[in-house]
């Protein structure tokens, strides 16, 4: 005889399967997510402009060797190699170099100091202000257009200790597996929630439960969407992986993935932090459902698990020191809050693999023992089928006199 | 002697602080059809929630062929058609039919879904969402899904509550052949023409306690050889006065 537990995950299933909103669900939010960026990416130019004023108020120190002479008066560094170890030792901020074929070859090297919560910053800004300002009325149409456009950064970055760091492609792969942890708890929150509270809603749960243990319902419908959480992954990482392949000639491609750094460490570990997280979360969202009669009533109820889920977002700067603040370490271990702070750690190389193995064990035994919890309070509440709300305390009542 | 088909032994059930069932014992033998009476929330499915485990009894022992009920255990086969009773909505009569089938263990439920349906003149609404049906066509199939496993125990809590002439009487005759294989059956139902006509014994609750509990012919007897009806009113009248 088959497995309850296959039985009913076979079921949950086929019958996700089979509803449209499911299949929009699962097609919109990754078409949402690549709208967006690329509604972002076509915005660069104005974004640039907006944080001009930003750049300008803050007190960067800048140096330039401006070795093709385009620049008026600029020349602070004289030699490559010391404005480099200039950044290393943190005497300045942003060193640029424009070599003197320039305008043949177009491309000035930039070496910065990574400093927290800048990784996202563009360096390129003030240079290309002050190209800008200063070398326009100096030169033919011809240069000009190289100046003005047509050049491109070679960006270095180094990190507090003075040593080379890709901080931006080292944390775009271990972003995007995080954007897919979240993508999952947008779609499967509420179908969680709904795939254990549906037994109740329709008065099933007393026949049902005749015929399949508490355990192995829950369990069985919590690997049926966490199966479909693959379905929804691959939904969103084929069609990314078919672009890389069939545009890889293309220069902004090209350059895409020599950025991107693939770190089989950091990849890894961070995709066993989103299977993890979603257990957990799975675990929480039903849960959620098991305590209450209806969905309505869940409906109220899912946002206690939501908004500590995602708060460490708001804090996204914070994550990125390698020396973390208490902040940091409370979202970190804050079962809650827990997955997307330690996936944003490690996704900007700050979390240290003594850190890593307690996150994982703490997810671990945390979506253990709420999946536990589920399954006694299904079996408890599974009778539950009246619509009274949950009562949060006493409360006086009013007699007719 | 033979284990009985429920043993039920100083079942107690307290909830919030109120004494619902008190100290109630009794037994159904194997192959006989057992009246489970009493008037609106006097225990009777609070009795059969904790017999299948769905509540944690407050006291007592409650065993379904000498063990404590568990959904996994095949050596006895169960089928329940409780007093709240739904489908899922969204399914169609087939799927439902098939997914109940296969966690009872049955080989072929498709097939024994499409005989079951043909029985019950229902062929066309295999496909069918259950949310579709009428009334009277869903109790059919939630019918269906409780016989379907040729459960050895039968629990019918208030069988025919709702049910047209016709599906009582498929009902009925659903009960018929299952006694005649030999399945017990547990029947709690306020018709006590449907208690006189079927049962072997019976147990009146009252208050949480056995008010009565024997054959149908001793019950009578200790009641002066008033009808069910009457004894019923009697015993239930007197508390709602």
């Amino acid at each position: 005889m088959r497995s309850k537990i296959f039985i009913v995950t076979k079921f949950e299933i086929i019958r996700q399967l089979k509803k449209p909103s499911f299949w929009i669900a699962l097609l919109l939010m990754p078409l949402f997510i690549f709208a967006i960026v690329g509604l972002s990416a076509m915005n660069g130019y104005n974004a640039e402009t907006s944080i001009t004023e930003e750049w300008n108020s803050q007190d960067y120190k800048i140096a330039i060797t401006d070795a093709a002479g385009i620049l008026e008066a600029q020349e602070t560094v004289t030699d490559k190699n010391e404005g480099i170890e200039k950044v290393k030792s943190g005497e300045i901020d942003i060193y640029y170099y424009i070599p003197e074929n320039f305008l043949e070859s177009p491309i000035i090297e930039l070496h910065a100091k990574s400093k927290d919560g800048a990784i996202f910053a563009n360096f390129e800004i003030p240079l290309r202000n002050l190209l800008m300002s200063s070398a326009a009325s100096h030169l033919n149409p011809t240069d000009l257009t190289i100046i003005t456009n047509a050049y491109q950064f070679n960006t270095t970055t180094y990190n507090a200790n003075g040593e080379e760091v890709n901080l931006f492609g080292q944390a775009l792969v271990p972003m995007a597996i995080l954007g897919i942890f979240y993508i999952l708890i947008c779609v499967f929150g509420n179908r969680l929630i709904m795939a254990v509270v549906e037994e109740k809603e329709n008065r099933i749960s007393e026949m049902i439960l005749t015929a399949v243990s508490a355990k192995d319902l829950i369990i069985g419908k919590i690997i049926a969407l966490i199966t479909l959480g693959f379905l929804q992954i691959a939904v969103f990482v084929i069609p990314i992986i078919a672009v890389l392949i069939i545009y890889r000639d293309n220069p902004m491609i090209t350059e895409l993935l020599s950025i991107a750094e693939f770190n089989p460490f950091v990849i890894t570990t961070n995709i066993l932090l989103l299977l993890f997280s979603y257990f957990l979360f799975a675990g929480l969202s039903t849960f959620v459902g098991s305590l209450v009669p209806t969905a309505r009533e869940a409906s109220q109820y899912i946002g206690v698990v939501m908004l500590p889920l995602v708060s460490p977002l708001f804090f996204i700067s914070d994550f990125m020191s390698a020396n973390p603040s208490f902040i940091v370490y409370f979202f970190s271990y804050f079962p809650l809050s827990a997955p997307i702070a330690l996936m944003l750690r490690n996704a900007f190389g700050a979390l240290p693999p003594h850190e890593l193995i307690i996150a994982l064990a703490e997810l671990a035994i945390c979506s253990a023992i709420v999946i536990h919890w589920t399954v006694k309070s299904f079996q408890k509440n599974a009778i539950n089928f009246s619509v009274v709300k949950p009562k949060l305390g006493k409360r006086k009542t009013w007699k007719k006199r | 002697m033979k284990t009985p088909a429920v043993s039920v032994q100083n079942f107690t059930m307290v909830f919030n602080g109120k004494t619902i069932i008190k100290d109630l014992s009794f037994d159904v033998q194997p192959g006989e059809i057992f009246g489970l009476l009493g008037s609106n929330g006097c225990g009777k499915t609070t009795t059969i929630r904790a017999l299948l485990g769905l509540y944690q009894p407050s006291g007592g022992e409650l065993l379904v062929n000498g063990k404590q009920f568990n959904p996994n255990d095949n050596t006895i086969t169960i089928g329940y058609l409780p007093e709240e009773r739904g489908l899922y909505k969204k399914e169609t009569v087939l799927d439902t039919f098939i997914y109940f089938g296969e966690l009872k263990g049955l080989k072929n439920p498709r097939q024994w879904a499409l005989n079951f349906l043909k029985r019950v003149d229902l062929s066309d609404k295999a496909n069918e969402k259950t949310d579709k049906l009428s009334g009277g066509q869903q109790q059919k199939i939630q019918l269906g899904l409780t016989i379907m496993n040729n459960p050895k125990l039968l629990i019918l809590d208030e069988p025919t509550k709702g049910f047209d002439p016709v599906n009582r009487k498929l009902l009925t005759d659903i009960i018929d052949e299952l006694h005649q294989q030999g399945s017990t059956v547990i029947l709690i139902t306020h018709y006590m023409d449907e208690v006189e006509r079927l049962c072997d014994r019976a147990l009146l609750l009252k208050d949480g306690v056995a008010h009565a509990y024997g054959t149908i012919k001793g019950i009578r007897k200790q009641f002066k050889n008033k009808t069910l009806d009457e004894i019923f009113v009697q015993v239930y009248g007197e508390q709602d006065a």
